[in-house]
């Protein structure tokens, strides 16, 4: 097979797998605050190879997350394309900083990520609005979780593109 | 070196190891793109349908995730000397649990049957008519949870058939594909549930609001004599939920100055987390 769809194909089975994770392998009792690892594949492989991920893709997965997740469609992928183009932005400063720094700012991605959730775009509860404390407080526990999550999986994909992926 | 792998300069042809930024229109062509899906979702409902689709798809996925476990289930069983009866105790747990949950209807039917006298006229749920479903996914949607049945094939499930387990009232059946049943769960802040209160026997609508969530009473005058503690049933009226199912008790009652209706916030009496098996009451 051709090398370069080789990657890609490594690249999108990854993308695959982490949707799955997200769909089917996390546990329920975390339901709320479980961090969204297809989010965190994107952002790594934008971080790692920006040349092989882009708006597509981002826009794919988005859309599949908003499907299994059943939340408006596009809403997700609206944000995953915005995320992808900050990251693509910025990808230089992001991928030499410390880990810790990374995580830092993910964690503030994902908070300001999850509260574009809070808003009622079918209009069905008027009081619904972003001064609820119950869930200010799960998008910080999703954050968090997000943000720690970050070092663990950015070692196993960085593993997995040394083995899988030549460029 | 390629032009479209990295720049090169002008003035020397070398190399300049630069990867280009995405391009600004491209981005801008994909939020509207998803503006226009989020619009057309939200007017039309278009992903009711993609939805269906889209578990039937994923599917597949699901079993090859839960594969190692049946395997492992499947020949401890086979290895053990109490296989049969473990069979055995697997289908009499589902036949009580058919049991358990009609009993728990059967109850708050039997109170208005005390009351009116008419034991016939009130026995509309037919055993034979509840489907054992299994949990396909429940998605993390906080707001507008997402619970994806699978009902098999050769079920005459249709919109609006209620999901209940033995604890109460789940929801009901918003949209179907071939082989899964997504399901409208009574937390979702899109659902509008007709109800009535045990002992004061007072009616009202409750809304979701989210899962994990405590439910709201709508619209209920001050002069409404509810209290806490209190169970309430589905009314029956709108003839989409049967009557006499428990949904939850009333958590608590505000009465707020500055509204002319009581704030009354409703504890489920289930949830679906955590939970495998769920019943579809086919309507007639």
């Amino acid at each position: 097979m051709n090398k370069s769809l080789l990657n890609q194909f490594w690249i999108y089975a990854s993308l695959f797998v982490a949707i799955t994770i997200d769909i089917y392998v996390l546990p329920e009792a975390i339901i709320a605050w479980k961090p969204l690892v297809t989010l965190l594949v994107l952002i790594y492989w934008n971080m790692a190879l920006p040349d092989k991920v882009g708006v597509f893709e981002a826009l794919l997965f988005g859309i599949l997350v908003d499907l299994s997740t059943g939340s408006i469609l596009g809403l997700h992928a609206v944000l995953f394309v915005l995320i992808t183009y900050i990251c693509q932005r910025f990808f230089y400063q992001f991928r030499v900083s410390p880990l810790w720094q990374q995580s830092v700012t993910l964690f503030l991605l994902f908070f300001i990520f999850r509260l574009a959730f809070a808003f009622d775009f079918n209009d069905v509860v008027p009081g619904l609005n972003l001064s609820d404390s119950n869930y200010l407080a799960t998008s910080l526990y999703f954050a968090t979780l997000s943000a720690l999550s970050w070092t663990p999986l950015f070692y196993l994909l960085r593993e997995f593109r040394r083995r899988k992926i030549k460029v | 070196m390629l032009k479209r792998e990295h720049k090169v300069s002008h003035i020397s042809s070398e190399a300049i190891f630069a990867i280009p930024a995405m391009k600004p229109s491209k981005v801008v062509f994909a939020v509207i793109f998803c503006l226009c899906l989020m619009i057309s979702d939200v007017k039309f409902e278009t992903s009711s349908y993609l939805r269906s689709v889209s578990h039937e798809i994923f599917k597949p996925i699901s079993w090859v995730i839960k594969l190692p476990s049946y395997l492992i289930d499947t020949s401890s069983n086979f290895l053990s000397s109490r296989s049969s009866l473990n069979t055995k105790l697997k289908d009499l747990e589902k036949e009580n649990f058919k049991l358990r949950s009609s009993n728990q209807l059967m109850k708050k039917l039997s109170i208005d049957f005390e009351r009116l006298n008419s034991l016939w006229s009130s026995s509309a749920l037919n055993e034979d008519r509840f489907i054992i479903s299994k949990k396909n996914l429940l998605s993390s949607n906080e707001f507008q949870p997402l619970l994806v049945l699978d009902i098999g094939r050769g079920h005459d499930i249709k919109g609006n058939d209620v999901v209940i387990s033995e604890l109460g009232l789940v929801g009901r059946v918003s949209n179907r594909s071939l082989t899964t049943a997504e399901v409208l769960l009574i937390h979702d802040i899109r659902s509008s549930i007709p109800i009535v209160s045990e002992s004061s026997s007072l009616h009202a609508t409750l809304r979701g609001a989210g899962l994990e969530r405590k439910g709201q009473l709508k619209y209920v005058k001050k002069t409404a004599k509810f209290s806490v503690g209190e169970k309430v049933y589905t009314s029956g009226l709108g003839e989409i939920f049967p009557s006499g199912i428990l949904v939850g008790e009333i958590y608590s009652i505000n009465d707020p100055a500055d509204s002319e209706f009581l704030e009354i916030e409703i504890s489920f009496s289930q949830t679906p987390l955590n939970r495998d098996y769920f019943l579809i009451y086919q309507h007639e």
